[in-house]
């Protein structure tokens, strides 16, 4: 055990070479390698966490404008309900006044449509009244209508009490004698002068009698001085037939439509 | 038996060439070559080699283990003591292959590399507190301790040397030994003793030299946290670091 001072110098000039080149081909390179690896690693980590915050912020957006969407779908649907309801309620209310004034025309015509068949109808009865007076008159009393008809009327004229009379005689000096007599059917010439004759008797005065047609009466008989009127025809009798029926129909039709139904005047 | 190997090979004048210098090159030419070889293409990604991924364990452990004994940043011990422990550790380790001669079983070589040592203390502690300060630590805590620091300090050095020396050479003489009475298996056992040996050694050479060019370089540190401790800052100081 003995040192060369030789060797041990040179293994001192060794070792400080061999120091040199693994700074130079070992250390520096490898620790620079793992600094920018650390540095690169940092960047990224810092970039994740950057895009992280992106993300989270994002997100936070993004859920808010989830909650608007569904705020906002909710106010749209709500105001389309609104829109709807109001559309609804107004095209109800518009049907309604349509179906109404329908309703109300539909009625009138329906009046119109009563009165003319009322009309109709009284004309028809009457005719149908006639003529069943008339046969029944004919086959039972072996009497004729218009002679029954021209005795009532007569037997009517003879009823008349004593004012009524003196006013009618007043009546035919202020028309010079005239007298008009309508009926519905034509007066044979004997019941003209049955007539003529009774009237003088009953008034005792002189008159000249105008006779006419007239067929409205419907199987009656009518007297007319001067504003005055005596008659006799079953028009009276048909009025309150009319109206019977009238109320009978209205009853009808009000309890098939449930609707009060204005009567006729 | 020749057990030295600093017996010169070749010698012209007061040169001469032994195995402990031919060996050194050796040595020195594989660590240069196969640093060369994989810091030439040397990969900052997450993907590397497998030759950067071992060096990069050795380096980052080097550094782990000059920062724990120092606590300091080891950036500028790295070159000194890194080169320390692979030097002795890649010259130890290629023992076992026959017909070498680990040049730390010279004498020669332990003494070079302690009074490497020797000197980088007193460098690396004037570097970070300058000359005053370094030679204020010979009479810490006193001036009578002047000749029991510079003695400590002189076999602190004879001590590096010769623990290594002895521990290697006798691992070879040892071999050697074995190999003439019970030359079968045993000496391969002893080899591999040996191998750990020479790890443990180039450790315990490296931390203890870092242990005395710390202490050396400590000071100013340990100085500055007391002028902390007294001065207005209550907080530890930043400049130790872990």
């Amino acid at each position: 055990m003995s040192i060369d001072w030789f060797t041990y110098t040179a293994q001192i000039l060794n070792f400080l070479i061999l120091v040199w080149l693994l700074s130079h081909f070992l250390y520096k390179p490898i620790v620079n390698a793992m600094q920018e690896r650390e540095k690169q690693i940092a960047t990224e980590q810092e970039k994740a966490l950057t895009l992280q915050q992106q993300a989270e912020v994002e997100a936070v957006n993004y859920r808010q404008k989830t909650e608007e969407l569904v705020h906002a779908k909710e106010d749209l649907l709500a105001e389309a309900g609104q829109e709807v309801q109001h559309w609804r309620d107004e095209h109800l209310t518009r049907a309604r006044t349509e179906i109404d004034e329908k309703k109300t025309e539909w009625y009138r015509a329906l009046i119109r449509e009563r009165h003319s068949f009322l009309r109709e109808a009284r004309l028809r009865m009457a005719d149908h009244i006639n003529l069943m007076s008339r046969r029944v008159l004919t086959e039972l009393a072996n009497a004729d209508l218009q002679q029954q008809t021209i005795d009532v009327f007569l037997n009517q004229i003879g009823q008349i009490d004593e004012q009524q009379k003196n006013k009618m005689v007043s009546l035919i000096e202020s028309t010079q004698h005239r007298v008009l007599v309508e009926s519905a059917f034509e007066l044979k010439q004997t019941d003209r002068e049955n007539i003529v004759k009774f009237v003088h008797n009953f008034l005792g005065t002189d008159v000249e009698i105008d006779f006419q047609k007239k067929p409205e009466l419907i199987c009656g008989i009518e007297l007319h001085v001067a504003g005055y009127k005596i008659a006799w025809n079953i028009h009276e009798p048909l009025e309150e037939l009319e109206e019977e029926f009238v109320r009978s129909l209205n009853e009808v039709i009000a309890l098939e439509s449930e609707t009060d139904i204005p009567t006729t005047a | 038996m020749n057990l030295s190997p600093d017996e010169p090979l070749w010698q012209w004048e007061f040169i001469i060439l032994n195995r402990t210098i031919l060996f050194t090159w050796l040595v020195m030419g594989l660590m240069v070559i196969v640093s060369w070889l994989v810091t030439r293409r040397l990969s900052t990604s997450t993907k590397l080699s497998r030759g950067q991924n071992l060096l990069e364990v050795l380096v980052f452990g080097l550094r782990s283990q000059i920062r724990e004994v120092s606590q300091q940043d080891p950036g500028s011990y790295l070159p000194f003591v890194g080169t320390l422990f692979l030097f002795i550790a890649v010259s130890n380790i290629l023992a076992i292959v026959p017909g070498y001669y680990a040049p730390t079983s010279s004498i020669s070589t332990t003494a070079a590399l302690a009074t490497c040592v020797f000197f980088a203390v007193p460098i690396y502690g004037i570097a970070q507190q300058g000359i005053l300060g370094y030679l204020k630590q010979y009479i810490s805590p006193s001036i009578f301790m002047l000749p029991f620091n510079i003695i400590g300090e002189l076999s602190r050095t004879l001590a590096l040397a010769v623990r290594l020396y002895g521990n290697i050479m006798s691992g070879a003489v040892i071999g050697a030994i074995l190999l003439s009475f019970v030359p079968l298996f045993v000496p391969v056992l002893m080899q591999a003793f040996g191998l750990l040996t020479g790890i443990i050694q180039a450790y315990i050479f490296s931390v203890l030299a870092m242990v005395y060019i710390a202490s050396a370089a400590q000071d100013k540190h340990v100085t500055s946290e007391k002028d902390d401790v007294s001065g207005d800052h209550p907080e530890p100081s930043h400049t130790e670091k872990n």
